[in-house]
């Protein structure tokens, strides 16, 4: 019955228009009234509506705006003379509108400009795709290229810190070019580091999972202890030296020389304390008797 | 006392000299003919009166037959020996020591040592060329008491001392004298220890580097500066309070590199250090350089930590070595007490005492080296409040902490590590509290070492060791082990004087194949296999050992960013 009379009705609406040639379709958007309703791009009403509509192939499209989102509503329908449609109307998940995206797209260029990398990233995309920016394959490649070239410089300061997963990345990027200026041997060394520093570290988390298990209570309490003990053995030299003591005991591992390393620790405190000292002049000293050594302490001093 | 822990503790003086004896019995055998001939020759310079005495001598004793082993020998040592024979059978009072000669023996070679012949000595002053060069203290005495005017030849113009390090052993170093810019007397303060109550005294060379002797830079290279103090040879493993009273120690007057004792005193034990330069012209700083170097290679004394110290057997040197300390009235007490001597030296004319007026001006320029306490404080505040979360509070809490422990925390706490990569003054504080760890990490490694090997006594078990090895373990255990042992544990030898190159003894080192890697690992198993008693201490060890080389590690993981 409820159908019988929704055509009566359509009919009844379509009778003025039957000598146009055109037909009458129905807009109904349950959840989005009010959102505005085109015909081929032309403006018919606020949903719901009934727009007059020519015969053929129509375009509707329904778009509902809020601040810088909208929700919209395509279809293209085929529209036949005196015949009435209707159409259900639901609207898509909001998205931001083509101004906001050329807002968006203009701070994330001034981002990028400024040096964040995410953005060099996100503006590349943005050229590339053409949304919010003119699309442009160049520019799109040069923020790319930007972007890698700024990510490396910072994965390289992550790898001279140690980062083991920086090491690897920086021996990848050497290999390809990516961000950096090709070079094998350079993609070697961090490879031979990162494998080293990988070893290391599982060594390390070995080591450290045994002392968990006992927590070196021993050597804890020899700190605890020093002092009395000490003072005997600083009264007589030893006859065996360190360095045959370390190596007998300690494992075979890479030799250090503990001369240097002793006469560093010596003469670090003072420099680093008084620079004006007497110590600090002849880490100076030391530094411009042998300036190819890499002597952290000169620059303590002189500060 | 097993031999190892004596070889462990015993020091590296090496060198030897069998003192004569004078022989002062009642026949005297007849003297070579030939010799006496010889030994005219070299009577030539020598003062009349000496020349008349030894003469009388030498001619109630010419033989009837000539001595067919004296025949043989080469002219000067055969002149020496006839000399010799004459002078330790003569009673001659003008051939005979004086207390002067017997005051400078106690100093140059000790009371405790039989005494070396004045014969021998006199003989070799007439005979020997060098002997100014290799016996300088008695050249002078016998130059005052039979002056001469050509009996001096020039000296080489290095003299060696033997440095000890305590990373690498021994080492000969051949220090001009002409290089020694000055000579300080160094004092460090008081520490708690019995040893130490009073504080120690020593002397410190100012060495100049090769080829440039500006002041500045001579006082600025510390590196070579080498400090000459009288110091009990402990030969066991903890002080025998018993034995320090009774003077049941030996002493010798050692050299060092003088960083070696800044870090003992300014950073192992937190003490001042002051470094006041005596008042020498060229001429005084050479002949005590030589005279040092005399006593160096000679002394071998009693210690006792009351009246036979570091102060009084300093006292003893000065006044042979540097006359117008003797002849000083100011500094004519007996001082027991470093910490005396050391303000009576400051407030006589033999010393620039206004140097140490401010103390400010004095650590610029090298006269006063303060303790590193506050520093390490300091650095410690500053690592503590660039961390998120520290989880130590002081100097011992942060030694407490596993070093991979460490490490991890730095990583962890991505807004330190980022500060530590950029700001320089912060990683300098963050390196020293790690060297910190590992210079008392190494200390109580050698502590805990000189303990299981005292216990394990290689030496004496090496043949139940050797017999559960193969071939190859016998073998390192055998050469990189005992072998060293061995050389370590040879007794303290005096030389007769100083010596030359050629008389210098080899070092104690070890053989290359000890170095590789395979000889470590054979060794190291071959220890670890041990299984008693002192199993346990050994695994403390190798704990201790991988503490101080992850410290090691942090270290060059600081160091690379």
């Amino acid at each position: 019955m409820k159908k019988i009379i929704y055509v009566v009705g359509l009919a009844v609406l379509a009778a003025p228009f039957a000598a146009y040639s055109d037909s009458l379709i129905r807009v109904k958007c349950d959840d989005d009234a009010g959102a505005s309703v085109y015909i081929n791009g032309k403006f018919v009403g606020e949903c719901p509506v009934d727009a007059p509509a020519p015969a053929g192939t129509v375009n509707l499209r329904v778009r509902s705006e809020k601040g810088d989102y909208e929700k919209v509503f395509e279809k293209q329908l085929r529209v036949v003379d005196g015949v009435p449609q209707r159409v259900e109307v639901t609207l898509s998940a909001p998205q931001l509108t083509a101004k906001a995206i050329a807002a968006d797209a203009g701070r994330q260029l001034k981002a990028a400009e400024a040096g964040n990398i995410e953005a060099m990233q996100k503006v590349s995309q943005l050229y590339e795709d053409g949304i919010g920016l003119e699309k442009s394959p160049v520019k799109a490649k040069h923020w790319r290229e930007k972007a890698e070239t700024a990510k490396a410089k910072k994965i390289l300061e992550l790898a001279n810190r140690g980062d083991v997963a920086s090491m690897e990345d920086m021996s990848n990027r050497y290999e390809t070019g990516l961000g950096v200026a090709k070079s094998a041997s350079l993609a070697k060394s961090w490879g031979t580091k990162a494998q080293s520093a990988r070893q290391e570290q599982k060594s390390s988390e070995k080591k450290a999972k045994l002392w968990a298990k006992a927590p070196f209570s021993e050597t804890r309490q020899y700190f605890h202890n020093m002092g009395k003990d000490v003072q005997f053995v600083t009264s007589s030299p030893i006859s065996l030296p360190f360095t045959f003591v370390f190596d007998l005991i300690s494992l075979p591992t890479a030799s250090t020389n503990m001369v240097q390393v002793a006469n560093e620790a010596a003469l670090r405190p003072s420099t680093w304390g008084n620079p004006d000292s007497m110590i600090a002049r002849a880490s100076l000293q030391l530094k411009a008797n042998d300036p190819a050594a890499e002597n952290p302490l000169i620059v303590a001093a002189i500060k | 006392m097993n031999r190892f822990a004596v070889a462990l503790i015993a020091t590296l003086v090496v060198g030897c000299a069998s003192p004569g004896k004078q022989n002062v019995v009642g026949r005297t055998p007849p003297i070579s003919i030939r010799g006496w001939h010889e030994l005219q020759g070299y009577l030539q310079g020598v003062p009349s009166q000496l020349r008349q005495a030894i003469v009388q001598e030498g001619e109630a004793r010419l033989p009837r037959t000539v001595n067919a082993a004296i025949q043989d020998a080469v002219e000067s040592e055969v002149s020496q020996a006839v000399l010799f024979d004459i002078l330790q059978h003569t009673h001659n009072q003008a051939l005979l020591p004086d207390a002067e000669f017997e005051r400078l023996a106690s100093v140059v070679i000790g009371k405790s040592q039989e005494q070396q012949s004045f014969a021998a000595a006199l003989a070799g002053y007439l005979t020997q060329s060098d002997f100014g060069c290799q016996q300088p203290v008695y050249a002078r005495y016998f130059q005052r008491r039979y002056p001469s005017a050509n009996l001096a030849k020039p000296c080489s113009a290095d003299v060696p001392f033997e440095v000890l390090n305590q990373y690498e052993g021994a080492k000969i170093v051949w220090i001009n004298p002409k290089r020694v810019k000055s000579i300080h007397l160094l004092f460090a303060s008081k520490s708690q220890s019995m040893a130490s109550r009073f504080g120690h005294i020593a002397l410190r060379l100012v060495v100049c580097p090769e080829g440039n002797t500006a002041a500045e830079v001579c006082d600025a290279n510390l590196l070579e500066h080498v400090t000459l103090g009288f110091q009990a040879h402990i030969d066991e493993l903890s002080l025998n309070t018993i034995k320090a009273l009774n003077g049941e120690y030996k002493a010798y007057l050692f050299a060092s590199r003088f960083m070696d004792m800044y870090e003992q005193y300014a950073i192992g034990e937190f003490r001042e250090v002051y470094s006041l330069p005596l008042r020498l012209d060229e001429t005084q700083r050479e002949l005590m350089v030589r005279e040092l170097a005399d006593i160096h290679w000679r002394y071998a004394g009693e210690y006792s930590f009351f009246t036979r110290n570091c102060a009084t057997l300093m006292q003893n040197a000065l006044k042979i070595s540097w006359p117008d300390f003797a002849a000083n009235e100011k500094v004519r007490g007996n001082y027991l007490r470093p910490d005396s001597l050391f303000e009576a030296i400051k407030f006589s004319s033999l010393a620039e005492g206004d140097k140490l007026a401010s103390l400010d001006d004095a650590e610029r320029e090298g006269y006063y080296f303060s303790s590193t306490r506050q520093f390490y404080e300091n650095a410690l505040n500053e690592v503590r409040e660039g961390m998120g979360k520290p989880a130590f509070a002081d100097l011992e809490g942060y030694l407490q902490i596993n070093p991979i422990m460490r490490r991890q925390a730095r990583a962890d706490d991505e807004q330190f590590s980022t500060r530590l990569a950029a700001d320089r003054h912060l990683r300098e504080a963050q390196l020293m509290l790690e060297e910190y760890s590992i210079l008392r990490s190494g200390r109580v490694l050698m502590i805990e070492a000189a303990k299981y090997f005292e216990r394990q006594d290689f030496l004496e078990n090496s043949d139940n060791i050797r017999a559960q090895l193969d071939g190859e373990h016998a073998d390192v255990f055998e050469k990189c082990l005992l072998t060293p042992i061995r050389q370590h544990a040879r007794p303290i030898q005096r030389l007769k004087g100083i010596p030359v190159k050629s008389d210098i003894p080899e070092m104690p080192g070890q053989a290359s194949i000890c170095k590789s890697i395979q000889s470590r690992k054979l060794l190291h198993e071959t220890i670890s296999g041990i299984k008693n008693a002192d199993s346990e201490q050994w695994r403390k060890l190798i704990e201790l050992s991988e503490y101080l080389a992850e410290s090691i590690a942090n270290l060059k993981l600081l160091k690379q960013m």
